[in-house]
């Protein structure tokens, strides 16, 4: 990544507060780089840091230690009203003693523009969230999607450099929430605005991103684009946090460096092949990583090399769910879970519960973690 | 309506009548009687003559000359009502260029704080008005705390004539209603949504524009009430123009009560009360049209 391609990069940034059960590090050396024009997500439970990491871009918050630029530019020590960044707020805070104009012509106004200039602004944004009609109201008249539109109005009338969003369509229902999903990527590509944008919900951040952060802890987990975090998580946390995962133990065999392949061993004791350059970095305990809806169940159970009993058949509608016990060698067996997609013909009744069954898979659809070091991430999910 | 609606109304006035009769008789009664007496005759020795007259509403602002009988402007009492409007206005506002701060300062303390600082401000209420007041002309009297400082720093020769002057009356007006202005203002900061403030900060505004933009338009609601409940007591004083103000500065209560003591003239203080009554509100109608014009405005 060129510097000109950087909009806000943070480097060793912390920050701890000191509450009443003692001192929470609620940013610990973060190193962070969002590019320009980019939909940059922050995911992460409550309490990771994430919304730490906005405040402290919008300058609410002060880092303990770390630097952070803005396009190349230091912007540690800048106020909130000196830094080009607006925030979308969780709460919209919308002022209520101004129209919505007035609110969203508020930072054109503090900026100092002419009167004229700020109504011609005002009237383009509330085009661009297709809120005209609604010029005049007062706050306390609309409803909960359209304070969401005025907000997000505000923030983008004075044109920042950036945008932040505090998790902004958490307020809303289901529905309205999809619709707004949309609607933010809309904006972000027709404004060509970098936007940074902070959720709890794995599903929001796959949707918009073009790249996610995954924050646990005050740390980033792993970057990347929602297709690398899905299928190729880095870690249990980040796997398990992002959509259902099976993870298998599995122990390591003998390498053919003429093949550059190396064996797996299952549970089952079956073995399994697969390219040696998906080993990097796994030394103590190696775990599979499997996607519930990447598996195929099957009957021809001698073929397949990891297979069970089939416990329960949950149907979703959409897809319907199997919980499969596998054998592990062990007194606790392992529960895996299949999802396998619903269609009219009822598909879904070709199992039986009390079946055994096999999994199918593609070896591509494997990621194989060290499962040692993030075992203790899972047990605290 | 049906049956059973108009049996719970019927219970619903029932239970409403002791409020309702403790109202009457307690707030209109005395009322109309003041109304009442401002229309008769006094008597000799005070109390009034139950004649109908309108002397009493003339002599509020005329007078009629000793020597030819002619009316003129009642000089007296102008300047008395003109003193009262004035100081009063006066404490209103350095109660609001103190109390504002205070309020808004005591509001944003954290835990322990806040209450000490409320406990504090409340703590003059529990000590009697009439020793509040000689405290306060402890202070400014000719050898008071004030000038005896002033002479021993050598910053004065000869002391400054504080007391009796329209000064103490302002002086130790502000002190004594400046808790009526801190409180209210208290309350609405203490319901200011802070995130406002942050979303303006993050909307390009310093912190002047802050206040004026968002704070203050936010807590107007409480700068109302802080005035008003400022104001009416202000313009009725009587104790403490009667004590710092001493025997020539008077404001309108103290005049009153002269009518029914030694002027014995209870008609002309009935007047005076409803004249007072109606400045305050006619005062009031106009404070909260231009204060509460967004208000107004908003609701339009």
């Amino acid at each position: 990544m060129s510097q000109d391609e950087i909009s806000v990069s943070g480097q060793n940034l912390s920050k701890v507060f000191r509450s009443a059960g003692g001192p929470v590090k609620a940013l610990d050396d973060v190193f962070i780089q969002i590019r320009r024009n980019e939909f940059f997500t922050l995911l992460g439970p409550s309490g990771c840091g994430k919304t730490t990491l906005l405040r402290i871009i919008a300058g609410f918050e002060y880092p303990d230690a770390g630097d952070i630029t803005l396009e190349g530019h230091p912007i540690k020590d800048d106020p909130p009203h000196k830094r080009p960044v607006n925030t979308v707020f969780q709460n919209y805070a919308l002022f209520p003693h101004m129209t919505v104009s007035q609110n969203i012509g508020f930072g054109l106004e503090m900026l100092g523009r002419d009167k004229s200039d700020i109504s011609s602004t005002v009237a383009k944004i509330l085009a661009l969230v297709k809120m005209e009609d609604l010029a005049g109201r007062q706050i306390d008249q609309l409803s909960g999607g359209q304070q969401q539109r005025v907000a997000l109005a505000r923030a983008l009338a004075p044109s920042p450099r950036v945008l932040l969003l505090d998790e902004p369509l958490s307020a809303l229902d289901l529905k309205l929430r999809k619709e707004m999903q949309i609607e933010l990527k809309r904006l972000q590509n027709e404004t060509g605005i970098t936007f940074i944008f902070v959720t709890h919900d794995q599903e929001e951040a796959l949707t918009m991103s073009d790249r996610v952060a995954v924050m646990k802890d005050g740390k980033i987990l792993q970057v990347g684009t929602p297709e690398e975090i899905y299928d190729r998580p880095a870690s249990m946390f980040v796997a398990n946090f992002i959509g259902e995962c099976n993870f298998i133990p599995v122990s390591v065999g003998t390498t053919s460096e003429l093949r550059q392949k190396t064996a797996i061993f299952l549970p089952s004791g079956k073995s399994a092949e697969i390219p040696s350059e998906r080993l990097k970095g796994v030394i103590g305990n190696p775990v599979i990583l499997l996607r519930p809806e990447r598996v195929q169940l099957n009957a021809k159970i001698d073929e397949s090399p990891i297979s069970g009993v089939l416990k329960q058949i949950v149907y979703f509608g959409t897809d319907t769910q199997y919980h499969v016990e596998v054998e592990n060698g062990t007194s606790s067996p392992l529960t895996l879970l299949v999802r396998k997609q619903n269609t009219a013909s009822g598909s879904f009744k070709e199992f039986k519960e009390g079946q055994t069954v096999g999994f199918d898979f593609e070896l591509d659809d494997l990621q194989i973690i060290d499962g040692q070091q993030h075992t203790h991430e899972l047990s605290a999910a | 309506m049906n049956y059973l609606q108009r049996e719970q109304n019927k219970q619903r006035w029932f239970l409403l009548s002791p409020a309702f009769l403790f109202l009457i008789i307690g707030a209109s009664g005395p009322l109309l009687i003041v109304i009442a007496y401002s229309f008769l005759k006094p008597g000799d020795y005070g109390g009034v003559i139950w004649e109908f007259s309108l002397n009493a509403w003339i002599e509020v602002i005329l007078q009629e000359d000793i020597f030819d009988e002619t009316l003129g402007w009642a000089d007296a009492h102008l300047v008395i009502f003109w003193r009262s409007i004035k100081l009063s206005v006066i404490t209103t506002i350095l109660t609001l260029i103190m109390g504002v701060p205070l309020g808004y300062f005591i509001a944003t303390r954290p835990g322990i704080w806040k209450e000490v600082s409320l406990f504090l401000i409340t703590l003059p209420f529990w000590t009697n008005l009439l020793v509040r007041t000689f405290a306060v002309q402890e202070l400014i009297r000719n050898q008071g705390v004030i000038n005896s400082f002033l002479k021993w720093t050598g910053l004065i020769e000869n002391h400054i004539q504080m007391m009796f002057t329209d000064f103490a009356i302002a002086f130790g007006m502000t002190y004594v209603y400046l808790p009526l202005m801190v409180l209210p203002v208290y309350a609405s900061v203490a319901r200011l949504d802070f995130r406002l403030i942050e979303a303006g900060y993050d909307l390009y505004a310093n912190r002047a524009k802050l206040f004026y933009k968002i704070i203050l338009p936010l807590i107007k609601p409480g700068i109302i009430a802080g005035s008003i409940l400022v104001f009416i007591p202000s313009l009725g004083a009587y104790v403490t123009p009667r004590v710092l103000g001493g025997g020539t500065n008077l404001m309108i209560g103290n005049l009153i009560s002269l009518q029914y003591g030694q002027g014995r003239n209870w008609p002309l203080g009935a007047a005076l009360s409803l004249t007072l009554l109606i400045a305050v509100v006619i005062a009031l109608i106009y404070y909260v049209r231009v204060v509460g014009e967004g208000e107004s405005k908003k609701n339009a």
